[in-house]
């Protein structure tokens, strides 16, 4: 499951798209869901964002292992964060159900399964992005956004070595299994659970510091950070598949905006 | 680090990303593990240790990148908890400032760990007190939020924290 998320060599329309352009796709995506509260549109949102999964060519068996436990997650915390808040939304509420000091609101209820929606709106513009787009197109990227090239690197970084060390993790935990750790019914209480996690947590850990050591040592040799700027082996350009959806989107975004300042002011409550 | 004021090493890019993903690793582990209104995250010892061992710099970029690339995988963006879980890795950092990374004595052991402790705290209510002002419930953005995520990050960084850097010590000699 940890290494279902990674980049996915292909040659979609959304493989295409210049790094900035998929950039601002989930920026829109987050804008647009985060300033409605209004379940109708946000379902429209979730739609058009589900279409990208085809439109980029993503394994759907890989997506399908994840939206299952990702929609109990958001389910579960949605309505343990807000549905025992009965004025959450605002005033007037209407107590549906109440058990001493615990009061559930229809309003609340309503909330809860719009900030679940709000969440499942975006998680497929993010996942897309994890999986067309390459580490190294990410930080030039960055650096065209004017971030200062040694933060982007560490993205670079991060993005490159994230399903090596999902890897890792699933190694050095089998291999603790085979000399007969404890991983997965640890004894001794919360300390004891605790304490079972360092078998994994130490051999990563230094591991990576070693490899940190490595990396940076071939990067000095080739003179990393030696001038201000610095040029990049890739090259991003707009192309006018980019100008159009930037567009489009831009758009969307202005739209939600306008709706959620003069029509869908307050929360939808289909009654 | 240098004598003329900050600069960053190669090796401190480095570690911030290598820092940052294995966070992301370990966060993804317990992710659908709630507690309250959060996730449980002993993955936040990677953070309070990066900070403790290679400093609050380090800590910190560690601490807000890889918290935001958990975040981007699961589709959420909460930037209040980046910036968060970054003075997490900052303040565990600080004790680094002193020591720049040697621990040899029980007392700098036992700053790391308290460090840890006060740097999940003021990171989760900073992250909790911004959720209030862009108007997040009191209630749900302190009690559900804010503070069961605090007290997990605390018991999770006192308990890790030193072994993790006592493990580092011994690496670091042989």
């Amino acid at each position: 499951m940890l290494v279902s998320f990674k980049y996915i060599h292909g040659d979609s329309l959304i493989h295409r798209l210049d790094v900035r352009t998929k950039l601002f796709m989930v920026f829109a995506y987050l804008v647009m869901a985060l300033s409605l509260l209004d379940m109708r549109v946000l379902a429209i949102l979730f739609v058009s964002s589900a279409m990208l999964w085809p439109l980029a060519k993503t394994p759907m068996k890989e997506v399908g292992k994840l939206l299952i436990p990702m929609l109990i997650f958001i389910a579960f915390f949605s309505f343990a964060t807000n549905a025992f808040y009965p004025g959450i939304a605002g005033k007037p509420y209407h107590i549906v159900y109440q058990w001493g000091w615990i009061k559930i609101s229809l309003e609340a209820l309503i909330y809860s399964a719009t900030v679940a929606l709000r969440y499942l709106a975006i998680f497929p513009a993010a996942t897309v992005f994890i999986m067309t787009t390459h580490p190294t197109k990410m930080s030039v990227a960055l650096a065209k956004l004017k971030i200062p090239y040694k933060l982007a690197y560490v993205m670079n970084i991060a993005l490159r070595y994230l399903p090596t060390l999902a890897l890792d993790y699933e190694i050095i935990k089998n291999a603790q299994r085979a000399r007969g750790f404890e991983m997965d019914r640890p004894q001794g209480g919360l300390v004891g659970r605790l304490k079972a996690a360092l078998p994994v947590m130490i051999p990563m850990v230094m591991d990576s510091i070693n490899r940190a050591e490595l990396i940076a040592d071939a990067m000095d040799l080739r003179c990393f950070g030696v001038y201000k700027d610095r040029t990049w082996y890739h090259d991003l350009k707009f192309t006018k598949t980019d100008y159009i959806v930037c567009t489009i989107l831009l758009i969307g975004v202005i739209t939600c905006i306008l709706l959620r300042l003069f029509v869908l002011k307050r929360l939808w409550v289909p009654v | 680090m240098g004598k003329n004021g900050f600069r960053l090493s190669t090796l401190d890019v480095v570690l911030m990303g290598l820092g940052a993903a294995m966070y992301a690793v370990f966060a993804a582990v317990t992710y659908f593990i709630p507690i309250a209104g959060m996730s449980l995250r002993p993955a936040i010892a990677i953070v309070t240790f990066f900070g403790a061992a290679f400093g609050p710099h380090v800590g910190f970029v560690a601490g807000a990148i890889g918290n935001l690339l958990c975040d981007f995988t699961w589709g959420e963006f909460w930037w209040e908890w980046d910036v968060g879980v970054g003075i997490i890795g900052l303040i565990s950092g600080l004790w680094w400032l002193k020591n720049k990374g040697n621990y040899e004595k029980g007392i700098d052991y036992a700053m790391a760990a308290i460090l840890s402790v006060i740097g999940s705290f003021v990171g989760c209510f900073f992250a909790g007190f911004v959720d209030v002002a862009m108007g997040v419930p009191f209630e749900v953005a302190i009690y559900a939020w804010a503070f069961p995520g605090a007290a997990s990050d605390a018991i999770f960084g006192l308990i890790l924290t030193p072994a993790l850097l006592k493990a580092y010590q011994a690496f670091k000699l042989r």
